[in-house]
């Protein structure tokens, strides 16, 4: 295998098979302290995540990406929204027997291999709850199956780890066993949030080609969240970008980030560290702070920082446009009407 | 590292490894225990140890203490020693007993209220908030006088009945946290049931909390037990500590001059209450520790040294010499910087970095003379300006630092003081040097922010109404008040988003060509470093391996480890291709190392050479040095054998 992220016009879902998920305009609201200030974490958000694909979701601290997956997870319930896996849908309200059996089809992998392994527990009790819970294995095949999946995410051999303590284990080891355990009731769907950004770069690089790897053998579909943009791209097969709880760019990963369309990914792209350039201190234009999600402007959320923001941005929420094959952007200046206004800020127009 | 069998583990060592192991860890614990301990011995032993009734008035009243009866007889013609031991089965009963029934009350609503949050979570909350507001005595009156005659139970169960609340809310908190810990959400999403996470995911995470929660009821029970004896509420013809109290009182005990017979009941609560409040301390201190890493930073390690200044002109502004520091610990030292010499010229930006544990932190914390006990330095030099800042006096090194040079960590920003403006906390930093004049103050407080991309508005704000990024712009701007020659970053950005850090990391640049400063910057990003830097240093193993211009590093690296590390990243541009990491992991610092650090993860090692001599760090091209024997066939001399003996010492 050559390709790290297995290439996408080739891989790309057939028209006729469903998607793994679907996302139809998942919104969430959270009510924050006493005074009931709304928080709009997730506003509104469609996409679909085809049968052995990877999308990466990409964007600020705060812009409600682990939101999104949380939803999915059904850890927070959506405020509106539909949600299918593998065509079907999903009641947003799940409970009891049907949330369990859910569960089963979509694991999480959680940003700190610190945190998310209870200390207290051995890694083969924590390997054998998701078997036992979801009717994997039962008795005797517990520990045999402990085993496998332990040699499955390269820690072998597997009876020598399963007796072990997450307080025995590096970060990268215990990075293997968070997915060991994600993988062992056998989803379609894995939601990883930052699985790689509490990690050392180079156990960083042994952890996205486990991902690779697992979803090459096994055919999952993966969600994969970081704020890493060259991580996205070796990762994914496509891009999306998130702002203030809106995606602002979705498409193929080379075109998303190799040729930016919405002016936050591009701000997003000239903020990566680029080892091939001598640090250049003009490089970065937007300035200010992200808007207050529970006051966002009227219009386009990166207005107020935008260096290319005309009148019409301020009119309302931009619409996707196609910018490309299986590429959008929110942005009005792929509206070539719109585009000719003048800048409202023309002292923040790139210097070079 | 081998996993332990618990079933080999010794009694001893399973006492200190268990569930009750904090008890031992904690001398104030153990103090508390043995007390316990001891009392409750002599209350089972009590018709062993003395003959007597305690409630029989069989002897002269108001006999003093002395050989008959050990601590005298009451106005009744009891022995107040008989009473004591017999007095102690009640009074720890009732304190065990409602210690229990609280702790299990407050347990349970605690755990719900964190658990299920929402309405539930509102019920249970505003349950507890009224329990916590009602005062407890008068409450704890009113409720007996009502059970009146119920006996120990019933004191039992008013007591429990009032005094479970603040349990449940500091266990709330602590549950609340553990709620939002990853691994709760784990388990929540692996479909897991709510008993189970309840029982077997958060209550044994919470095990110490619990104990400090029941020994502090326990602690409240006996007092609450005394108070309602001797107000004569309870129930005064059992012998409990407190009803003797009572007695005491109501026969003008202190009138007649019979002091014993408050004394003895008095001061058995107060060592029985001081007892439970030591238990509850200590393991509370144990099981839930509030890191101080602001406070802890001070303490340093200084070291006798011969020469002090030598002349600093043509030297580099920072020059660190065959240093070695590490940490001791009860199973030996931990090497973590070995021999390191590194120069820093005026005005330059070293990037430092390498895997992590490669001892990056443990370098800029030693050569800075910040590096906690048991962190130590064995050997070596650091000089800033030709100042030998390991051999300087605190007093020296608090005029030097700040002023000379400053720091900024990853955690930085939560030096700052929450309840403080953030203008008097920079002030702070510029009149702890002698800066006074107001107006100078603020003119350098609107500066410095300015500087660092902050609008000096913000000097008028609290750091809780900034964002972690201004908050930790105003740590840089702090650590840039006094111009110092020198800032140390380690990891300075790593907690923030890639914007965020772009900015502050230009902030940085543009204020270092300015000002002329030169800068020490860790992190393992590398991608950044190779940008950001004039030179960079990689370490490895304690060992600085490769050190070059930066550009140099990033498309010419000479060591076998610097250039697994340099495509050990994915690319922003260029061909998406398949990368690897580099398989294994660093030796253990703990350990003296063989030959070359590396030697195990090095594709291209020479067998025979790399495994039994150690590449000594040569310049093998102008500003390029590279410890490989692939480069130069050196043998590293064998300096620092005598510094290492000093740190088994
Ligand atoms: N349980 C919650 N209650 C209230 N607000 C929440 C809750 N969870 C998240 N939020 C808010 O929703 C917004 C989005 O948070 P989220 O954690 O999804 O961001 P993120 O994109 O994952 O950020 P990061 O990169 O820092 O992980 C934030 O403003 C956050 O404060
Ligand atoms: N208090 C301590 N006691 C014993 N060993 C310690 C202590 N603190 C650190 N060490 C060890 O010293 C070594 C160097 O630690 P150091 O923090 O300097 O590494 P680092 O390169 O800064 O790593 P990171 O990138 O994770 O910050 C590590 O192997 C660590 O285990
Ligand atoms: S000295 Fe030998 S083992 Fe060490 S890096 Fe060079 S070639 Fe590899
Ligand atoms: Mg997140
Ligand atoms: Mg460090």
């Amino acid at each position: 295998m050559t390709s790290p992220a297995t290439d996408a016009t080739a891989r790309s879902p057939q028209a006729t098979s469903l998607p793994a998920l679907e996302l139809g305009g998942l919104t969430k609201v959270f009510v924050v302290g006493r005074g009931g200030k709304k928080v709009t974490a997730v506003n509104n958000v469609s996409l679909h995540i085809g049968r052995g694909e990877v999308l990466a979701l990409v964007g600020e601290s705060g812009s409600g990406k682990s939101t999104i997956a949380r939803l999915i997870a059904h850890l927070h319930e959506p405020s509106s929204g539909s949600m299918k896996l593998s065509g079907q849908v999903v009641p947003n309200n799940l409970r009891g027997a049907a949330l369990t059996k859910f569960r089963k089809h979509v694991q999480m992998i959680f940003q700190d291999p610190y945190g998310s392994l209870n200390g207290l527990n051995t890694i083969g009790y924590i390997l054998s709850r998701p078997l036992v819970i979801h009717g994997i294995a039962r008795g005797k095949d517990i520990p045999a199956q402990v085993n496998t999946l332990l040699e499955r995410v390269g820690l072998a051999p597997g009876a020598t780890w399963a007796a072990k303590k997450p307080h025995e284990l590096s970060g990268g080891q215990r990075q293997r066993v968070v997915i060991a355990r994600a993988l062992a009731a056998r989803p379609e769907l894995i939601l990883a949030d930052e699985p790689t950004s509490a990690l050392d770069v180079s156990i960083r690089l042994d952890i996205m080609n486990l991902l690779l790897d697992l979803k090459d053998q096994e055919g999952l579909s993966m969600l994969f969240i970081t704020h890493d943009l060259a991580g996205a791209r070796y990762m994914a097969d496509r891009v999306s970008v998130m702002y203030t709880g809106y995606i602002v760019e979705i498409g193929p990963s080379d075109q998303v980030i190799d040729a930016p369309q919405h002016p936050y990914t591009q701000l997003l792209r000239s903020a990566a560290p680029k080892p091939d350039e001598a640090m250049r201190p003009e490089r970065v234009e937007a300035r200010g702070e992200v808007p207050d999600l529970s006051n966002l402007p009227p219009g386009c959320p990166f207005e107020p920082r935008c260096p290319q923001a005309r009148a019409a941005c301020r009119e309302g929420l931009p619409r996707m446009y196609d910018v490309g094959p299986g590429h959008q952007a929110r942005c009005i200046l792929h509206d070539p009407a719109l585009a000719q206004q003048p800048l409202l800020h023309p002292e923040r127009a790139p210097t070079v | 590292m081998t996993a332990i069998p618990i079933a080999r583990l010794t009694p001893l060592a399973w006492l200190r490894a268990g569930p009750l192991g904090v008890i031992w860890r904690s001398p104030r614990a153990t103090t508390g225990a043995v007390i316990i301990l001891l009392i409750a011995v002599l209350a089972l032993l009590a018709p062993l140890i003395s003959s007597y009734d305690p409630s029989s008035g069989a002897f002269t009243p108001w006999i003093k203490p002395g050989v008959g009866h050990l601590l005298g007889t009451t106005a009744l013609g009891q022995d107040i020693f008989t009473q004591m031991l017999y007095g102690a089965r009640l009074t720890l009963l009732i304190g065990i007993a409602s210690g229990l029934i609280s702790t299990a009350i407050g347990t349970a609503l605690g755990l719900t209220a964190a658990y299920y949050g929402g309405r539930t979570g509102e019920v249970i909350n505003t349950v507890t908030n009224i329990f916590l507001v009602l005062p407890g005595l008068p409450l704890l009156i009113i409720v007996s006088a009502f059970l009146r005659g119920g006996g120990v139970w019933a004191i039992i169960l008013v007591i429990s009945l009032t005094g479970w609340a603040w349990g449940a809310r500091v266990l709330r908190s602590q549950a609340l946290t553990l709620r939002n810990r990853d691994f709760i959400h784990a388990a929540v999403s692996t479909g897991e049931s709510p008993a189970r996470i309840i029982f077997k995911e958060m209550l044994p995470n919470l095990a110490g909390i619990i104990a400090a929660n029941f020994f502090g009821t326990a602690l409240y029970a006996v007092l609450s037990e005394a108070a309602l004896s001797f107000i004569g509420i309870g129930d005064v013809s059992k012998v409990t500590w407190g009803t003797m109290l009572y007695w005491a009182q109501a026969k003008n005990a202190l009138l007649q001059g019979a002091w014993w017979w408050v004394g003895a009941p008095g001061l058995g609560i107060a060592v029985l209450g001081m007892a439970f409040a030591f238990l509850n301390f200590g393991v509370d201190e144990i099981s839930n520790p509030r890191s101080n890493h602001a406070g802890k930073a001070t303490r340093v390690l200084r070291r006798k040294s011969v020469p002090k200044v030598v002349d600093a002109a043509g030297l580099p502004l920072m020059s660190i010499q065959h240093l070695d520091a590490g940490y001791v610990t009860p199973s030996g030292p931990v090497r973590a910087v070995r021999d390191v010499s590194l120069d820093v010229a005026p005005g330059e930006f070293l990037g430092l970095a390498g895997e992590s544990g490669c001892g990056k932190s443990t370098l800029a914390f030693a050569a800075t003379r910040l590096l906690d006990a048991p962190g130590a330095v064995f050997g070596g030099e650091a000089r800033l300006a030709g100042q030998d800042l390991l051999s300087l006096t605190p007093e020296e090194l608090r005029r030097t630092r700040w002023k000379d040079y400053s720091l900024v960590f990853q955690a930085s920003m939560n030096i700052l003081n929450p309840v403080i403006k953030v203008r008097e906390q920079v002030y702070d930093a510029m009149q702890a040097h002698g800066v006074h004049d107001k107006t100078k103050l603020e003119a350098r407080a609107r500066e410095l922010f300015e500087l660092v991309g902050i609008r000096p508005d913000y000097l008028d704000a609290f750091p809780h109404q900034l964002s972690g990024g201004m908050k930790q712009r105003v740590v840089i701007a702090i650590a840039l008040a006094l111009e110092p020659k020198l800032v140390v970053m380690d990891e300075p950005t790593t907690a923030l988003d890639v914007v965020v850090q772009r900015q502050i990391l230009q902030e940085i640049d543009q204020v270092r060509r300015r000002l002329g400063i030169s800068i020490i910057f860790i992190t393992h990003d590398l991608s950044l470093l190779v940008e950001m830097s004039d030179r960079i240093a990689i370490m490895y193993a304690g060992e600085v391996v490769e050190e070059a211009p930066a550009q140099q590093i990033y498309t010419a690296p000479k060591h076998p480890y610097t250039q697994r590390l340099m495509t050990a990243f994915p690319p922003l541009s260029g061909a998406r291709e398949r990368r690897e990491g580099i398989p294994g992991r660093p030796p253990s610092l703990a350990q003296e190392i063989v030959g070359c650090p590396f030697y195990e993860r090095c594709a291209v090692h020479l067998p025979g050479t790399c495994d039994v001599k150690k590449p000594a760090n040569v310049e093998v091209e102008p500003g390029h040095r590279v410890a490989c024997f692939l480069q130069s066939p050196a043998v590293k001399p064998a300096v620092y054998q005598e510094e290492h003996d000093l740190a088994s010492d």
